[in-house]
């Protein structure tokens, strides 16, 4: 009677996905219903554009991530599991999750569109679609692939930084976690720019040109991602393979 | 049960399941508890529980029925009874002289005492 | 037989030696006490044990196969944890839950235990009581039917009742399936009886690993006047003695020779006391194995 080792923290890990992941979507799919209802009650034939889908989805990747990592690491634990078999488990839900958020997502921003009084257009074809392609994005079965290559890559990207985090957190003590808190944003928008602003001129606006350039492939961007998603999966594991198991884990931390 | 801490707990086991023998609590050619009922019981271990069933074995006092389980040997109680006669001389004969001793009691007043007993006894009968 | 063995076990923190090359070997078929006093090692020895963390130096071994990171050996041991490592859920989706992680775990078992201890199966985790929380994780344990189970101060909270439920449960598991259970605890008069094997760390070191008869009948205790006792004892390795008045018991190693002087009682060593004197006198021998 051998089970294999990597069932329940599988079972766990994706049990958790589809449960919250109907939670999701199911608001994803309400509010637009809302705003059209509100609209039409309140103001009728006017029309009105929404945008917010993919970026929520992304999101919720990136928060997934850092949130899911602590409850099964720690019943992975208990349960007699080794931590490769744990974190490959987080890992395959993560990717699995990735993936399978990119259709559908777009599927979501599909339906919603139908919505009489609705104008909405997935964010991909404002971003990398022509005229046509904004005016009838779902009419070419390529330019909808490549969008969803697209949000899937920057849904893993996201997800492993923030499997990253949640290991990393872990780790640490609780003034190194409320300091690497700050630390992220203020290094992103204050630090970044200030860096940049002592670089010389010339050089900086083809640094920037030369990213901008990359992201407007979206296949390359959709790459880029991917690798440094995998940067990441490789740190969160190297930040994992040798944790203790934190005894007394804060109730604050473990509920919800 | 209460372990006192003067003997190993295995021969107070052997001793209590001897007293039910005596008693015949247990009767001869019957079943006496497993030895997991017993652990279970007192919350003592197993092991323990083993050991002191099974000196009762080596004295012939039980013995194994293959697949059933411990009996009660015939002739156990009378056994028993002997056996409790001669250590009734070491336990309690002895210290009780000893204890008199150290009392001053002589063994005149010793007798009388138990004579008194015995008639206390027998007034509370009547 | 299976053996689940410590080789030079040593367990730094930053600036504690939790444990300092701890050497010893546990056997299947045996109640084990994991005895010390707070702070002797004992969770650090757990956490090992279970592959919870990973010792500085040294070697744990199942079988002759190093445990840490070891799927087939991780899953024959199982440990309760002095924290709640449980998800918010209720206690018996807990259970069903924690009986996919373990092969061997019997739910059947599970809700026996839990409807002798009126375990609510409804509640959540962790808004259980001390005691529950503690009753909790002792169940999922046994249930598990793990070749070596841990028990991590198994009475903590518990009442009375509970308590003698709890060492009930235990004899009947372990005749049940007769695995290696240890019962790490400070508190040992009650548990004594269970015990067929004691092992005592003191400041993370090894103080003693011996059959529990074998450690009580290693020594004596003396009782009378104090001077009576101090002339006996004089001569005589001494655990330690205790003092009520003008009476002193004294905890002597050895057999006595012959039958005890008049003014005298002998008496058999219990492990409590024999454990708090073992442990007073490292302290002030200052560690001495």
């Amino acid at each position: 009677m051998k089970r294999s080792v990597w069932k329940a923290p599988l079972a766990y890990q994706f049990r958790n996905l589809l449960f919250s992941g109907l939670i999701v979507w199911g608001i994803l799919i309400l509010l637009p219903v809302l705003f059209f209802l509100g609209l039409s009650l309140f103001e009728p034939g006017e029309e009105f554009s929404y945008g917010g889908t993919e970026t929520a989805s992304m999101i919720f990747c990136f928060v997934w991530g850092c949130t899911s990592w602590r409850d099964a690491f720690h019943l992975g634990l208990a349960g007699g599991v080794p931590r490769r078999v744990l974190y490959g488990s987080a890992l395959a839900c993560v990717a699995a999750m990735s993936i399978l958020f990119a259709p559908i997502s777009l599927l979501v921003t599909f339906l919603t569109g139908q919505l009489p009084t609705s104008d909405i257009v997935p964010m991909f074809a404002y971003i990398y679609g022509g005229k046509a392609q904004i005016a009838a994005p779902y009419a070419d079965i390529n330019f909808l692939l490549q969008g969803m290559v697209w949000q899937a890559g920057i849904s893993l990207f996201l997800s492993c930084a923030g499997l990253f985090l949640g290991c990393l957190y872990y780790r640490i003590s609780r003034w190194l976690r409320i300091l690497l808190t700050i630390a992220i944003p203020v290094m992103l928008f204050v630090g970044v720019p200030t860096l940049l602003s002592f670089l010389p001129r010339d050089g900086v606006q083809e640094l920037i040109r030369a990213a901008l350039s990359m992201l407007e492939n979206s296949w390359l961007t959709a790459g880029l991602c991917a690798v440094l998603g995998a940067l990441f999966a490789v740190f969160g594991w190297i930040s994992t393979r040798n944790a203790a198991l934190m005894r007394n884990p804060q109730p604050s931390a473990s509920a919800g | 049960m209460n372990f006192d801490g003067e003997k190993p707990i295995y021969l107070q086991i052997a001793e209590q399941i001897e007293d039910a023998i005596l008693t015949e609590a247990f009767p001869e050619e019957t079943q006496i508890p497993s030895t997991t009922e017993i652990s279970a019981t007192y919350r003592i271990n197993p092991a323990t529980a083993l050991k002191g069933i099974n000196r009762l074995v080596e004295e012939g006092m039980v013995y194994k029925k293959r697949g059933l389980g411990m009996f009660v040997s015939r002739g156990a109680k009378e056994k028993i009874m002997e056996k409790r006669k001669r250590d009734f001389y070491a336990n309690f004969v002895v210290s009780l002289l000893e204890e008199a001793e150290k009392l001053g009691i002589t063994r005149r007043e010793l007798a009388a005492m138990i004579e008194e007993e015995e008639t206390g006894h027998e007034s509370t009968d009547l | 037989m299976s053996q689940l063995t410590y080789e030079h076990v040593t367990m730094q923190f930053q600036d504690v030696t939790a444990l300092e090359n701890v050497s010893f070997t546990l056997e299947s078929g045996h109640i084990y006490g994991l005895l010390g006093r707070n702070g002797a090692g004992k969770s650090t020895l757990l956490s090992l044990s279970a592959g919870w963390r990973r010792q500085t130096s040294g070697r744990v071994l199942l079988d002759g196969e190093p445990v840490w990171e070891n799927a087939a050996a991780l899953r024959r041991i199982v440990c309760t944890s002095d924290g709640n490592l449980f998800p918010s859920m209720t206690v018996e989706k807990g259970m069903r839950w924690y009986a996919r992680y373990r092969p061997d775990f019997s739910m059947d078992e599970a809700l026996d235990m839990a409807g002798r201890f009126e375990l609510p199966l409804r509640s959540k985790i962790q808004s259980l009581s001390t005691g529950y929380g503690t009753i909790f994780k002792m169940i999922v344990a046994l249930a598990s039917n793990a070749p070596f189970t841990f028990l991590d101060e198994p009475i903590l909270g518990l009442d009375a009742n509970h308590r003698d439920l709890f060492y009930r449960l235990v004899v009947e598991h372990f005749a049940h399936n007769p695995r290696c259970i240890v019962i790490s605890t400070h508190l040992i008069e009650e548990c004594a009886a269970l015990l067929d094997h004691v092992v005592v760390l003191h400041r993370g070191r090894l103080l003693l690993d011996e059959d529990t008869e074998q450690t009580l009948s290693r020594g004596y205790s003396v009782t009378g006047p104090a001077a009576a006792v101090a002339a006996y004892a004089a001569g005589r390795s001494v655990y330690g003695e205790q003092n009520l008045g003008g009476m002193t018991t004294a905890y002597l190693e050895g057999r006595p020779e012959g039958p005890a002087p008049s003014n005298l009682e002998f008496g058999r060593l219990d492990l409590q006391q024999l454990f708090i004197q073992l442990t007073n006198d490292s302290e002030r021998r200052g560690n001495t194995k």
